[in-house]
């Protein structure tokens, strides 16, 4: 809940600074409003807009503390940059016209400052914005991963290298086993649900009487329990022991879920 | 002459954009929220 309150201050904030630039452009929208109310608006609106920001900031680093490694700007994902380049932008933006006068900066070189500032930090809060990808869901945003024993070293390089990449997309992992003590990477996966966007779905063919989690092979009607009903974007990661893979590729195709999306392997014994 | 300081208030009450500002906060704020609440279930 913090994490969706974090973004959806975030969006609300990049809106409302769109809506502070355009306030003093003498827009037709706002001529009704007056030029000098307008700019009065202006300058209001941007202390309320730092205040937004803020929260934005404070909620995205509650939601998940270990995120306050992306202000180490070097090395981080492109993303967080353009994040950290907008919020130095708009503070400098701030702190120039608050002390034009006592930085006694000419109103003309100010005005220039202003507006490349301006929609520099715009531009990239937006690559921001659309860079994480969270709600947008473009192209292929959504990954499902079903794997069987020890079919799951593919999947946990996959979630370690997304978590390390604060990949933005939405997971879900099938992982059947014969019993809850069969369950490889069960801590690092409790993990990894903390730091992605990801759900997992424990399926047992013979778990403890006080198992509570999903039981039986990987069918239909388990997928059905773990998916969402619209699986036209989710993409499909297969691996296993040939019977399970089998298995698991006849249940997604009874689910309607197109072959070229699904990617299998099959783990021979040697 | 030495130059007087302004003892006009910053904050002018009568000012309507106080109220404007106030107002598009608020729904800001609002539709974070049910953004949010919406996310989450």
């Amino acid at each position: 809940m913090v994490s969706e309150l974090g973004s959806g201050l975030g969006i609300v904030a990049l809106g409302l600074f769109g809506f502070v630039i355009v306030l003093p452009s003498r827009s037709r929208l706002f001529a009704r409003l007056g030029a000098d109310t307008a700019v009065r608006l202006h300058r209001r609106l941007a202390t309320g807009l730092l205040a937004l920001l803020t929260a934005h900031i404070l909620a995205v680093v509650l939601a998940d503390p270990s995120r306050i490694a992306l202000f180490r700007f070097f090395g981080q994902p492109w993303r967080a940059q353009a994040a950290i380049g907008s919020t130095i932008a708009f503070c400098v933006l701030l702190v120039s016209s608050r002390y034009r006068r006592r930085i006694r900066l000419p109103y003309a070189a100010w005005r220039g400052v202003h507006v490349a500032l301006a929609g520099g930090a715009l531009l990239l809060a937006t690559l921001h914005t659309v860079g994480w990808d969270r709600y947008l869901m473009t192209g292929v945003g959504l990954v499902a991963l079903i794997a069987n024993g020890i079919g799951i070293t593919p999947m946990i390089s996959i979630l370690r290298t997304a978590a390390d990449d604060w990949d933005p997309r939405r997971f879900v992992l099938v992982y059947g086993n014969r019993d809850a003590d069969g369950i490889t990477f069960r801590e690092e996966l409790d993990t990894l649900t903390r730091k992605l966007e990801l759900a997992v779905f424990h399926v047992l063919t013979r778990p403890h009487a006080s198992w509570s989690g999903l039981r039986g092979r990987i069918t239909p009607a388990v997928l059905r329990q773990a998916l969402p009903e619209d699986l036209r974007r989710w993409e499909f990661f297969l691996c296993g022991s040939p019977p399970a893979v089998d298995s698991s590729l006849t249940a997604l195709q009874a689910l309607g879920v197109p072959p070229e999306r699904v990617h299998a392997e099959r783990f021979v014994e040697v | 002459m030495a130059e007087q300081p302004s003892t006009r208030s910053e904050v002018d009450p009568y000012d309507e954009t106080a109220w404007m500002a106030i107002a598009i906060e608020l729904i800001a704020v609002a539709a974070a929220l049910l953004f949010a609440i919406y996310q989450a279930h």
